[in-house]
């Protein structure tokens, strides 16, 4: 029979599609680690975590001020799986300072709190599954089914005939179908093939094949796959099916961990999803929720007092779910273009993958809402219309070039433009330190205070006329140590030097660097004539900031399969990309900008967090404003400007460092440790000229034991040493 | 005229070691510490850059003792590698590495998981990162010489696995 045909496919050959599942990073505990009570509260509940007096089960935790007690809960994760464990810790000096096992009193070095899931990538049809095995179905769902939907589930043939013949009865009476009378194998049906029309025949339908799928498989079969198919809820194009999903969906917590009461909702919502939602319509919920209690008290599943007890508790939904919503859809897209590297967007959408990623929600939260603040703060003070800026930011590890947040403009919102992968501008002054790399990496012809000239220079075009850049301030600042051209940014005698080391050496910096992007060798580039999103932004500066060694950026850690076996790995790579020690003096400059360069106001702003290596980069009339730096810890690369790309007033200093320095102190950035290689050789003390002054320095970085001071302003420096040195 | 010329030889080797003013050796920077904008000196003039203290010499850097949960997964790690699972051992010192990734010894293991499993490239870059990490007489540095020499060797490099044994040899003699 036609019928026979279509049950058994469906049932046995069609395996249900799954979305893909996307995790954050989990959190790592250990003694040492740097953290608030109130953010390590804001992570659990992140990952669905409930407080609870006695948190005596997985998923609950109890707070008492700096104490917390957290059941974490078993999870699988790429090298292993981790057991459900009860722990303590207490947070003294915003660190974690003790961590013991609840089990053993022991101490415990290190424990990962299962990770908070972001974001679902979605089968065709748009169907959202959390597959239950039958095994774990909570008995108290059963019994909330039975009671409610078919209460001679387990004896009736797939339909039941008294059910029917009382729904036929009311339907003959109002001449259309009222009432369904249907069993959960009708439903199963119903859900399964059948579309949505509610005729007699379709019913005839239904009640041949539920009859036929009882002949074939077991009740646990036909019960395993109702519980993981009945349609439970909506959000946006997206419908919840199974009893799995919808406990995500409107608790946050696995189907295993939910009370009576929470379950009594879910199995109300089989009347009628839209009708009885929770979120929509709280007080029908509940008084659905509160039925289906009372049913099964009637027939014996629950005690009254179990039943009670249960009627006067509040609905206790979780919030709307980030993943739901697209709460992070800048990093979403990064990890989605990584992942259709390497997977079929077939396999993404039906395949039931885990993808374990980098992004820290905590940050990511912090970061976004600093961007929010500081872009309005930035327009009132200049005295623009609300909306008319824009910016862009990533955030990464740096020492292993792991992303761990981006935001893609002020407001976060999905389905929008994602500035920081997608919005390409002039890079401007950003480029410079690279020219410097490159001369530096020659230490018989460059070092430090080699002297340039920043006298006006006119370029021939090889199309004809002729290029003279311009310094920002207009001036001419003469002869420069090589140093001071890239602490206060100079623009000529950086061409000049880039053109003396040869244009195909600065790119082949970049590209060593990271970059990928098709550039033009002209001069130009020496002054940023580049467009780069600030992600590609952010891979130069990872090497740059990484002693040289470059890590590819990465948004993936690990993709598992839906049974939790690992497919790929993204471990940590690093690469020697740039000679260490030219990058070490470039790094020394960079935390002059910060200190008494471009980007001297940082300092202040960091209060307290020093050296800290940036640069600050602004383009022709004031249309982007860009800051990149780093510290031990973690580098960042902002971005501000117009989408129009018209000119918005404000330096790299004034507009994308003051959002850089409110971001990384929110982050907790530490002071970068210069530690130079061992082909590095120090200076004496030595007197300089310097941004106009004749500056003493205790003393300056060469790759070359031969000391060339350049100019130094010597009487100075002597009388200023004293009788007692040579 | 000779004491003149000699106290001038002296003063221009002392300049290109670098090492006799009065000026203390380049000493620790840690965290905490504050760059004085009062050791500047310079000329005249309101807007005054501020000097540069001097940055530290590996050596003389603060070591704390690596955190217990580092300890625990270098253990993990070891098991790991002794059970034939290279590739999860590299995800335990990956770990430990968001926890420390200033610690040389957490570079060095992963030098030479990448070492057992044949990757003699990476082997190398990742010595060369513990090196960059390491003080210069720490036994790491001869450590790592030796393991850049064998990937060399592996990978048929043969004059450059002579030369990093060279390395190995004087940071020995360094310890």
């Amino acid at each position: 029979m036609w019928l026979d045909v279509i049950v058994r496919d469906r049932f046995e050959g069609g395996r249900w599609s799954l979305p893909a599942r996307v995790y954050a990073r989990p959190i790592e505990l250990y003694a040492g680690l740097a953290i608030s009570p109130g953010n390590l509260v804001r992570i659990l509940r992140a990952s669905g975590y409930r407080e609870d007096a006695r948190a005596d089960a997985p998923g609950l935790f109890r707070s008492d001020g700096p104490a917390l007690e957290i059941f974490t809960r078993q999870f699988d994760y790429w090298d292993g799986s981790e057991p459900a464990r009860r722990l303590r810790l207490s947070i003294r000096d915003a660190q974690i300072d003790k961590l013991v096992d609840s089990a053993t009193g022991n101490g415990l070095e290190i424990a990962r709190i299962d990770p908070p899931l972001i974001a679902k990538i979605y089968p065709e049809h748009d169907e959202d599954r959390v597959l239950v095995p039958y095994a774990e179905v909570p008995q108290a769902l059963i019994e909330a089914l039975m009671a409610t939907e078919d209460r001679h589930f387990y004896t009736h043939r797939g339909v039941d005939l008294r059910g029917i013949l009382r729904a036929l009865w009311v339907n003959l009476r109002k001449l259309r179908i009222a009432q369904g009378g249907s069993t959960l194998t009708q439903q199963l049906v119903k859900n399964y093939f059948l579309a949505d029309e509610r005729t007699f025949f379709r019913k005839f339908n239904e009640i041949i094949m539920a009859l036929l799928l009882e002949r074939r498989y077991s009740k646990s079969q036909i019960l395993g796959a109702y519980m993981n198919e009945v349609y439970l809820g909506q959000y946006g194009a997206r419908s919840v099916h199974g009893f799995g999903t919808a406990a995500e969906f409107y608790f946050a917590r696995p189907l295993v961990e939910l009370r009576l009461d929470q379950i009594a909702l879910l199995a109300g919502l089989v009347r009628g999803a839209s009708f009885y939602n929770p979120r929509q319509h709280p007080e029908r919920a509940l008084a659905r929720r509160n039925l289906v209690i009372r049913l099964m008290a009637e027939q014996d599943y629950i005690s009254e007092r179990e039943s009670a007890a249960a009627q006067v508790r509040a609905l206790d939904l979780s919030p709307y779910p980030s993943w739901a919503q697209s709460r992070y859809p800048a990093f979403e897209d990064l990890v989605r273009r990584q992942l259709s590297q390497d997977y079929r967007p077939e396999d993404l959408r039906s395949e039931g993958l885990r993808i374990f990623t980098s992004l820290d929600v905590s940050l990511q939260d912090t970061l976004a809402s600093v961007a929010q603040a500081q872009v309005a703060a930035l327009e009132r003070e200049r005295g623009l219309k609300g909306g008319t800026l824009e910016t862009a930011a990533v955030l990464v590890d740096i020492n292993n070039g792991e992303v761990l947040a981006i935001v893609g403009g002020r407001n976060s919102r999905g389905g929008e433009f994602n500035r920081s992968l997608d919005a390409r501008r002039p890079i401007g002054s950003l480029i410079k330190p690279f020219v410097y790399v490159a001369a530096l990496s020659e230490p018989s012809r460059y070092n430090l205070l080699t002297r340039l000239d920043d006298s006006p220079l006119r370029i021939r075009q090889p199309a004809g006329g002729s290029w003279s850049p311009r310094n920002y301030d207009g001036e001419d600042h003469g002869a420069v140590s090589l140093l001071e051209a890239l602490v206060f940014s100079y623009n000529v005698s950086t061409v000049r030097l880039g053109m003396d080391v040869g244009l195909d050496k600065v790119v082949r910096t970049l590209r060593d660097s990271g970059l990928e992007a098709h550039l033009d060798a002209y001069p130009s580039l020496l002054l940023g004539a580049l467009e780069l999103s600030p992600l590609e932004v952010a891979q130069l500066y990872q090497t740059l900031g990484n002693g040289g060694f470059r890590a590819p950026l990465n948004s993936i850690r690990e993709v598992l399969d839906r049974n939790g076996a690992g497919l790929t790995r993204y471990g940590l790579t690093l690469r020697e990309a740039l000679d260490p020690g030219a990058t070490f003096l470039t790094a020394f400059a960079l935390t002059r900008v910060t200190t008494e360069g471009t980007g001297r106001d940082l300092v202040r702003w960091l209060a307290g967090v020093q050296p800290v290596a940036g640069k600050t980069g602004t383009t022709d009339e004031l249309r982007d404003s860009w800051f990149a730096g780093y510290g031990s810890n973690l580098m960042a690369v902002v971005w501000l400007g117009r989408d129009d790309n018209r000119p918005m007033g404000l330096s790299g200093a004034a507009g994308a460092m003051r959002i850089w320095a409110a971001m990384m102190k929110a982050a907790g950035l530490r002071a970068l440790v210069l530690r130079p290689p061992a082909d590095v050789h120090w200076s004496a003390s030595v007197a300089v000229p310097y941004a106009g002054q004749c500056t003493l320095f205790d003393a300056i970085p060469f790759l070359s034991a031969v000391f060339q001071p350049g100019a130094t302003c010597s009487a100075m420096a002597a009388a200023r040493r004293g009788p007692d040195s040579p | 005229m000779n004491r003149i010329l000699s106290v001038a030889a002296i003063g221009v080797a002392c300049v290109l070691a670098g090492a006799c003013t009065g000026t203390p050796a380049p000493r620790s920077v840690p965290v905490e510490e504050r760059i004085d904008p009062g050791s500047a000196a310079p000329a005249t003039g309101p807007e005054q850059p501020t000097a540069p203290a001097a940055t530290p010499a590996p050596d003389q850097e603060e070591k704390s003792p690596p955190a217990p949960a580092v300890v625990a997964l270098l253990a993990e790690s070891d098991r790991r590698l002794g059970s034939g699972q290279p590739e999860s051992a590299a995800a335990s010192i990956e770990r430990a590495l968001r926890i420390a990734p200033a610690e040389p010894v957490l570079w060095y293991r992963l030098a030479r998981i990448r070492y057992r499993q044949g990757r003699w490239s990476e082997t190398e870059t990742l010595a060369r990162k513990s090196i960059s990490l390491s003080a210069e007489t720490d036994e790491l540095v001869s450590a790592n010489w030796f393991l850049i020499a064998a990937a060399r060797e592996r990978s048929g490099d043969t004059h450059g696995a002579w030369q990093a044994k060279e390395r190995a040899s004087d940071a020995r003699r360094q310890q």
